[in-house]
């Protein structure tokens, strides 16, 4: 059985007339100890999706629609209000910015005992040892001494290993992370990524990794999902979207990746942007960017399973062969 | 070890402060028309009765000297001698400064109390009615004046539903209890503006902790709504706070002086008013002397609890 179910996710924001959809029916499936990447450009959607999971958009000016189901527990009930018993629910999460998303005034230790200690119910002493047991286990030397630490005390790919912590401290089943390593350079990158991958196999947790940077999804991920301006366009496991991509708008964002064979050329962009929030386009999302547009894609499209375990939103996905990289 | 260091540094640098507002008082005294010499002898006094008095007060040392040997004096707790009554200043001071200082910190109480949670309910509330009411009601007190909210809370609470006394109670240290009975509608009228100011800058400080990633993270971990507005945001809002509220003892001290006079208080602020009506140098540089010192104080604590608070300051 799957971890997580998501079935028609839709979120809106604002209220009435000013109403803007975020999200159109956003399906997805995590299965346990999978590692899952969610790609898009900026506005694409995979941030709100994942601040709707985690429950984190505020009620007082956005609306949820959908299912949701974590390890058999709804994240939300029918009226889209947060489950009170969220902090039961096995979720957590890793931002973007470690430099703003520690708390500047109390210590690295207090900030995961007290998360130990509300999540899981430990004492003083039980969440102190186990505070220095998951600093350790992401990586962080004389963790005892750490613990004292306020985070301006440290560098930035600490900070992101305490958050990492605190997130372990909640006892996932299901991480997500939120292009955790977007904000710091490239040798603490790729010690990050080694990090929470080797984390999800020894814990069997799974990790929804958002992000837009398709070299890191190749590196971390199983399965990938492609979204774009609120909705899926495509998913797959990532060595298959990746080879031949199902979309127009993969492809666009493969051929935006600087290679090797590409030094002194131009970088292929995708013509336009994303639409904000709230425009409406007639069919296909995409038609108004894609080089590909034909009269029939002014209909509204479906995700078209391409083989067993991909779909992709495109009607001319079988007929064209859409450029992939090789692996 | 840190925290002795903290108060090291910041008492060392209160010194020049002290200095510079004892040596303005101390100038200003002197460039104000009126001669205490002839305030004491009367307007017939002779020319040689003028000249014995003010050298027997000293005034005729140059300005320096003068300034030299007060406040040197004052350092070791002499504050001189009143030209009219020719008491020891000192003794005046300690006399009516109890009084005051209960005052002033009643206020400060009755104004942390009722604009800190203020502050806090409207920035959870924001863009509310809640909240708009409440941001019009603090903007509306910091408009009221003192003297006019005690004149009305004397109307009301006083003589109306006689739950308090009126003014001119009994002394602090003739009757405690009832001397404290009596500083209540003083301490509301005196703190009240302190609240509404509090309720303001705790309010937009709070709205801006709350929205800030490390409080998105909070809510990640779980934590209670209650832990994240009373713990994290507002220890986060505790800078501001910490400085808005030592600003308000320079500001009650100050408006103590109006208080005082309309609920007939002999406290510091009354003493000055006595003291400038007769021209009573020694005794306006005492209390401004003391004001200085309670307002320097002040800001050394603040100073302090700014780097216990956030340990980026060091």
């Amino acid at each position: 059985m799957a971890l997580l179910t998501v079935e028609g996710l839709q979120v809106h924001f604002g209220h009435d007339e000013n109403q803007v959809q975020a999200l159109y029916d956003v399906d997805l499936t995590i299965e346990p100890g999978e590692i899952v990447g969610l790609v898009g450009e900026s506005g694409s959607g995979k941030t709100v999706t994942s601040l709707a999971l985690m429950g984190l958009l505020d009620p007082r000016s956005s609306r949820i629609e959908g299912r949701a189901v974590l390890d058999g527990q709804p994240l939300w009930n029918e009226r889209g209000e947060r489950n009170a018993a969220r902090r039961d629910v096995p979720l957590a999460m890793v931002f973007q910015e470690p430099m703003t998303a520690l708390d500047p005034v109390f210590t690295v230790g207090s900030q995961l005992m007290e998360t130990l200690r509300t999540r899981r119910g430990m004492d003083k002493a039980q969440a102190r040892a186990e505070s220095v047991a998951l600093l350790d286990a992401v990586g962080i030397s004389d963790p005892k001494a750490r613990m004292k630490a306020y985070p301006h005390e440290l560098s930035g790919g600490m900070r992101q290993r305490v958050m990492i912590a605190i997130a372990l401290a909640c006892d996932p089943k299901l991480l997500i992370a939120d292009e955790p390593t977007t904000a710091v350079d490239v040798t603490i990158q790729a010690q990050l990524l080694d990090l929470i991958k080797s984390l999800a196999r020894e814990r069997g947790m799974s990790v929804l990794f958002v992000t837009h940077d398709l070299g890191v999804v190749s590196e971390t991920c199983d399965r990938m999902i492609t979204m774009y301006a609120g909705r899926i366009v495509e998913r797959g496991p990532v060595a298959e979207v990746l080879g031949s991509p199902g979309h127009p708008y993969t492809m666009g964002l493969l051929a935006a990746l600087p290679s090797p064979g590409s030094r002194g050329e131009r970088l292929a962009t995708i013509p336009g942007r994303v639409p904000p929030p709230g425009t409406t386009v007639e069919g296909c999302v995409f038609r108004p960017r894609c080089p590909f547009a034909v009269d029939e894609c002014t209909k509204p499209q479906d995700l078209i399973p391409l083989s067993t375990a991909r779909e992709a939103r495109c009607i001319r996905s079988r007929e064209l062969d859409f450029q992939g990289v090789a692996r | 070890m840190r925290i002795f260091r903290v108060v090291g540094t910041c008492l060392l640098s209160a010194v020049p402060t002290l200095i510079l507002a004892t040596l303005i008082v101390f100038l200003l005294q002197r460039l104000i028309p009126g001669d205490p010499a002839v305030a004491i002898a009367g307007d017939y006094a002779t020319p040689e009765n003028l000249a014995r008095i003010r050298e027997e007060l000293g005034l005729d040392q140059p300005l320096v000297m003068q300034y030299l040997s007060w406040i040197g004096n004052a350092f070791t707790g002499d504050l001189g001698t009143s030209f009219q009554t020719g008491e020891s200043i000192t003794a005046l001071v300690l006399q009516r400064l109890p009084v005051t200082l209960v005052l002033t910190t009643m206020a400060l109480v009755v104004a942390v109390v009722i604009g800190l949670p203020a502050g806090v309910w409207a920035a959870q509330k924001v863009d509310t009615p809640f909240d708009r009411f409440l941001t019009t009601a603090a903007t509306a007190g910091i408009a009221i004046p003192n003297f006019w909210l005690g004149m009305m809370l004397i109307i009301v609470f006083a003589l109306t539903l006689g739950w308090f006394p009126g003014p001119g109670g009994v002394s602090l240290q003739s009757d405690p209890a009832q001397a404290l009975r009596g500083l209540v509608l003083p301490a509301l009228a005196l703190g009240l503006v302190g609240g509404a100011e509090i309720c303001r800058q705790v309010r937009s400080a709070m709205v801006e902790s709350l929205s800030t990633d490390y409080v998105r993270t909070h809510r990640a971990k779980g934590l209670t709504n209650r832990s994240i507005v009373w713990k994290h945001a507002l220890k986060n809002s505790s800078l501001p706070l910490a400085t808005i509220i030592g600003l308000q003892v320079s500001r009650l001290i100050g408006g103590a002086v109006v208080v005082e006079a309309v609920f007939g208080i002999s406290g510091i602020g009354s003493l000055a008013v006595e003291a400038t009506n007769q021209r009573d140098y020694g005794v306006i540089q005492a209390v401004v002397f003391v004001a200085a010192l309670i307002v320097l104080l002040t800001n050394l604590i603040v100073d302090v609890s700014y780097r216990l608070l956030d340990p980026r300051i060091s």
